[in-house]
């Protein structure tokens, strides 16, 4: 009788266990209520930001890439298609190509992809809860995966921040470059790596990026990161000399005209 | 009875062999974890070059006429979203008060009067002979950073800076038990050769583990009041203890006054 007893007592827990979890695992999507003025806000925003036309297939230049005092000298042929190819002819020694490769795809897809938009714009948008900040009201993209929430104050996307390889990330843009049309890239900005978990700083990056305007199209021309990390900071440079562009047949399509301009 | 001695002897004379080198491995792990810059030679040789272009480096800096005798200026705080008034007076060689008006900021916090004397210090001209200047100062080895040439200061707070284009582009300093390190990433002409900060980045490492505690990056906005370049806002982004949060600093009417004699 006790044996019985004990084997429905476990039997009991181990639903309510099961039970549990499936309400811990359930995707929170179908209990939001999204919001549209969120919806609303966003789309907004992403107008504002400057990105290259979607015509823009990839581009040919000769790179500077400076690793805190490491300079390589090299062609780069960069295609939108997920090509990086980088021949650090002048330097065959160069044996920091992997971060410069890294950081060539990070500066470029930058200005390219409205993927993660889409992707934002396919999860039920909130605000979060109106604390004044000064960076702007806080939308929550309610992605399990990624606990991604933006900032926007203006209409233009101050803030950025989501969980991606086990990694917190948050992007806090401090100044943006007006290029006209009421559109802007992003100039000054920081990004932050976090500890999900115990929220401890893995290290910061602060950028500065320069844009020079070519065949129409507001291009990075050269741009700076420090890197704070491990107790120590680097300086990394990267600069395109001569860019060739490369665009799609027939249209070249969002193309902007000649008012306004980095400083 | 002998042998057991000889053999007790011997097993402390390992023990004590092995304390030693752990005790000597212990220091030597000690020193190479030490952060930041390497400690100054006893007597490190003073280099008249490397004293002069951080002199020259310095004087591309825009700082207030040595008039300046202090102002008094509205100012808005905003601390993450929590809102404030303020009215600052500061007094060259008098010190700061500051009077809350109203709204969300505590009164008592502490950062705010710290962040408006931070700004108002880098602006107020120094003698470099008196300050930097009075240490043997001299460069340290070549690394070809892109941020510069690096000085030592060798002072007591292990300063180094790196100089670039005639520029100060990082300072780093060891002050108690904190390492800190400001890497400035672009700079705003002030006119006559001279410039201001706008972005610039300091990082705060614990100086015994090395481990970044915070890091605080700064964009800086000026205005022309009675001709000389005054601090108009300061925005801070900080990184610390799992999260960001943006102050701002805004000043408004500043009203400055020159003193007849030059205070430092």
């Amino acid at each position: 009788m006790m044996r019985r007893i004990i084997v429905c007592i476990l039997l009991v827990a181990l639903f309510f266990a099961s039970a549990f979890g499936q309400t811990s695992a359930a995707h929170p999507d179908a209990e939001i209520k999204a919001d549209p003025a969120a919806y609303s806000m966003l789309r907004d925003a992403r107008q504002a930001r400057y990105y290259f036309p979607e015509s823009f297939q990839g581009f040919t230049a000769t790179v500077v890439a400076d690793e805190n005092g490491k300079v390589a000298r090299g062609d780069l042929d960069y295609s939108v298609r997920g090509s990086v190819d980088l021949d650090m002819k002048d330097d065959p020694g160069f044996e920091e190509e992997a971060w410069a490769v890294a950081e060539i795809t990070a500066m470029i897809g930058r200005h390219l992809s409205q993927d993660l938009f889409k992707e934002y714009m396919g999860h039920p948008l909130t605000f979060g809860r109106d604390d004044h900040s000064p960076i702007g009201r806080l939308v929550l993209v309610n992605d399990l995966a990624t606990k991604a929430s933006l900032r926007i104050r203006d209409g233009r996307i101050t803030g950025a921040e989501r969980t991606v390889n086990g990694q917190r990330r948050i992007i806090s843009v401090l100044e943006v470059e007006p290029i006209g049309e009421g559109r802007f890239l992003p100039h000054a900005f920081t990004v932050s790596y976090l500890d999900p978990r115990t929220g401890e700083i893995k290290r910061t990056e602060a950028y500065v990026t320069e844009y020079k305007r070519i065949d129409d199209v507001w291009f990075p021309f050269r741009h700076q990161m420090i890197r704070t990390e491990k107790g120590k900071i680097t300086t990394h440079v990267i600069e395109f000399h001569k860019p060739r562009l490369r665009f799609s047949p027939p249209s070249q399509s969002g193309r902007l005209s000649q008012e306004g301009g980095p400083r | 009875m002998r042998r057991t001695i000889l053999y007790l002897n011997t097993i402390l004379c390992l023990l004590c062999l092995t304390l030693f080198s752990i005790a000597a491995l212990g220091q030597t792990t000690t020193t190479a974890n030490q952060l930041g810059p390497e400690p100054s030679k006893a007597d490190p040789k003073a280099d008249p070059v490397a004293w002069n272009l951080l002199k020259e480096t310095r004087e591309t800096r825009y700082y207030f006429p040595p008039q300046f005798g202090g102002f008094t200026s509205d100012v808005v705080i905003n601390d993450n979203g929590k809102i404030a008034t303020a009215v600052i007076n500061y007094d060259v060689g008098g010190g700061a008060d500051l009077q809350f008006k109203g709204g969300e900021v505590d009164e008592t916090s502490p950062w705010v009067l710290e962040a408006v004397l931070n700004i108002i210090r880098h602006r107020r001209s120094t003698d470099f002979e008196s300050r930097d200047g009075r240490y043997p100062i001299c460069f340290a080895e070549d690394d070809k950073a892109p941020a510069g040439r690096r000085v030592t200061v060798n002072d007591t707070m292990k300063s180094f800076y790196r100089i670039r284009d005639g520029r100060v582009t990082e300072v780093d300093r060891t002050i108690g038990g904190e390492h800190f390190i400001i890497s400035v990433l672009e700079e705003v002409p002030a006119g006559q050769g001279r410039y201001l900060p706008r972005h610039f980045t300091v990082s705060y490492f614990d100086a015994k583990t090395g481990a970044l505690t915070h890091t605080d990056t700064y964009m800086d906005e000026y205005q022309q009041v009675d001709g000389l370049w005054f601090p108009a806002s300061e925005r801070i982004v900080r990184a610390e203890s799992g999260k960001v949060i943006t102050r701002i600093i805004e000043f408004h009417n500043p009203q400055i006054r020159y003193s007849k004699e030059v205070k430092r």
